[in-house]
């Protein structure tokens, strides 16, 4: 009889290292940086290169992962309609987004959440995206399971999304949030959201509009305590009144938040909304916000 | 598909798990066969020639040599954790440990194949001579022939047949110390 022969040692450590290769290929594949390695190595570039290099790679990895994820057969994109991938974070969340048309890539960024990993690990997840913000009718969402233990996802839709994308857990409840829109595209918002309220507060002292958000409508609608409701209109219109021709100015975003700062000085603060719009949430250095804001107001002039 | 023409640097290089197979195949009996030779037993060396292909696996995108062959670069590694085990009196795992490797189990059959690699042939040797060189080795040293009688059958003058002798036995010698 014949027994069964092992293989001998050097066949074994082959198929081992044949093994543990491919998983190197695998990682080498994702960040991409790895096939440029050589090339590196052969031009000794300088440290200016290496970066730009590194910047193209790490645009190359993003789309090479996405591409890998999507269906092969995947259209072209239409002729005059330029394929762009976008990308976006949840800063608050540390969830990245990047989209290409109909492929969604959602990943935790490092260090990754305990409290986000644990709710989206193995869970049922919607990603619901859609253009423009707002517009329920353009919405699609579709709904897999994450990945157990992993901190990368995607999702595929049946056509183009092209602006915001949000994450719901099974309970309904938004994980996280994303507009792709440009930097230069959120500054002009944020102006016209300003500029808008501003406008809309100098002629008519109402707090509560579509331009504030609810909590900052709730804080600086009330009148000081005393005042009659006649001194409290004179008052409010006197504050409107400061606003007169006032406009953005200057701009800073960090990430879902922002300050405008007017031309009267006032520097409102704006949130960014789960719809993607912005809205005004609070004012400084003085104004509606703070424990002292009364006294502040009290002192430019203010209700 | 791998291209099995292809040098030891494009396998490096450009190569992906496959190319990379081709290569070990190239260099792993020679590169255990040093090892055997240089280490207490057959399954130190086998230790150390899983250290030395797992480091060459990590590193090999960082292949530099402008060397088609591979060669002295392995050579270069093999030394370097031979060296290292010599002076620490254990084969290092660093390579290994980076790429989760599992370890593979030396049997005695191994260490009997593992150490028949240390033994370097001298047949082996004298196929990479020259063929007029090969045949007068052979003739003289083999078979004792003398040189007058070598030089009348392969039809030369005897100067000629002992300048093959030499130079044939000066090839080996340098063969031979390639190989050990």
């Amino acid at each position: 009889m014949t027994g069964h022969r092992q293989p001998w040692y050097l066949d074994r450590l082959r198929a081992e290292l044949e093994r543990v290769a491919a998983i190197e290929d695998r990682r080498e594949r994702g960040p991409a940086l790895g096939r440029l390695r050589p090339a590196l190595g052969r031009l000794r570039p300088s440290p200016q290169t290496l970066v730009a290099l590194a910047f193209v790679a790490a645009l190359v990895a993003v789309v090479l992962a996405v591409a890998r994820e999507s269906d092969v057969e995947r259209q072209a994109a239409p002729p005059g309609k330029k394929a762009v991938t976008l990308f976006g974070d949840d800063v608050e969340r540390g969830v990245r987004f990047v989209l290409d048309r109909r492929v969604l890539t959602v990943s935790l960024l490092p260090p990754v959440r305990n409290q986000i990993f644990e709710t989206v690990s193995g869970a049922r997840i919607s990603a619901t995206c859609g253009a423009p913000p707002g517009d329920p009718r353009r919405e699609t969402t579709v709904t897999r399971r994450w990945p157990d233990g992993q901190t990368r996802t995607s999702y595929r839709f049946p056509r183009d999304v092209s602006s915001w994308c949000r994450l719901y857990d099974q309970s309904g409840s938004i994980v996280a949030f994303v507009s792709f829109r440009s930097a230069s595209g959120a500054r002009a918002l944020i102006a016209e959201t300003a500029n808008k309220w501003a406008r809309h507060f100098a002629s008519s002292p109402q707090t509560c509009t579509d331009y504030v958000s609810r909590t900052f409508c709730e804080g600086v609608k009330g009148c000081e305590p005393g005042l009659s409701i006649r001194a409290c209109r004179a008052k409010a219109r006197q504050w409107g009144e400061y606003f007169l021709g006032a406009t953005a100015q200057r701009i800073a975003i960090r990430g879902d938040r922002a300050a405008a700062t007017l031309s009267n000085d006032v520097i409102v603060q704006l949130r960014r909304t789960t719809t993607g719009e912005w809205q005004i949430d609070g004012m400084g250095p003085f104004g509606a916000v703070g424990p002292d804001a009364a006294a502040q107001r009290r002192e430019h002039r203010g209700p | 598909m791998v291209d099995h023409e292809a040098t030891d640097r494009e396998l490096l290089l450009e190569g992906d798990a496959a190319a990379f197979a081709v290569f070990y195949d190239r260099h792993a009996e020679w590169v255990l066969g040093f090892l055997r030779r240089r280490s207490p037993d057959g399954e130190a060396a086998a230790d150390l020639a899983a250290e030395v292909f797992a480091a060459a696996l990590s590193g090999r995108r960082r292949y530099r040599s402008k060397n088609a062959s591979a060669h002295a670069w392995l050579l270069a590694i093999a030394s370097n954790k031979l060296n290292s085990a010599l002076r620490s009196g254990y084969a290092e795992r660093r390579a290994r440990t980076r790429l989760a490797m599992r370890p593979v189990e030396v049997t005695d059959d191994d260490v009997a194949r593992i150490d028949a690699l240390a033994e370097v042939s001298v047949v082996e040797l004298l196929q990479d001579l020259p063929t007029d060189q090969r045949t007068a080795v052979l003739a003289r040293i083999v078979d004792e022939g003398e040189y007058a009688d070598i030089a009348v059958t392969q039809g030369v003058s005897e100067a000629v047949v002992r300048q093959r002798v030499s130079r044939g036995l000066a090839g080996l010698r340098r063969q031979w110390e390639k190989r050990v």
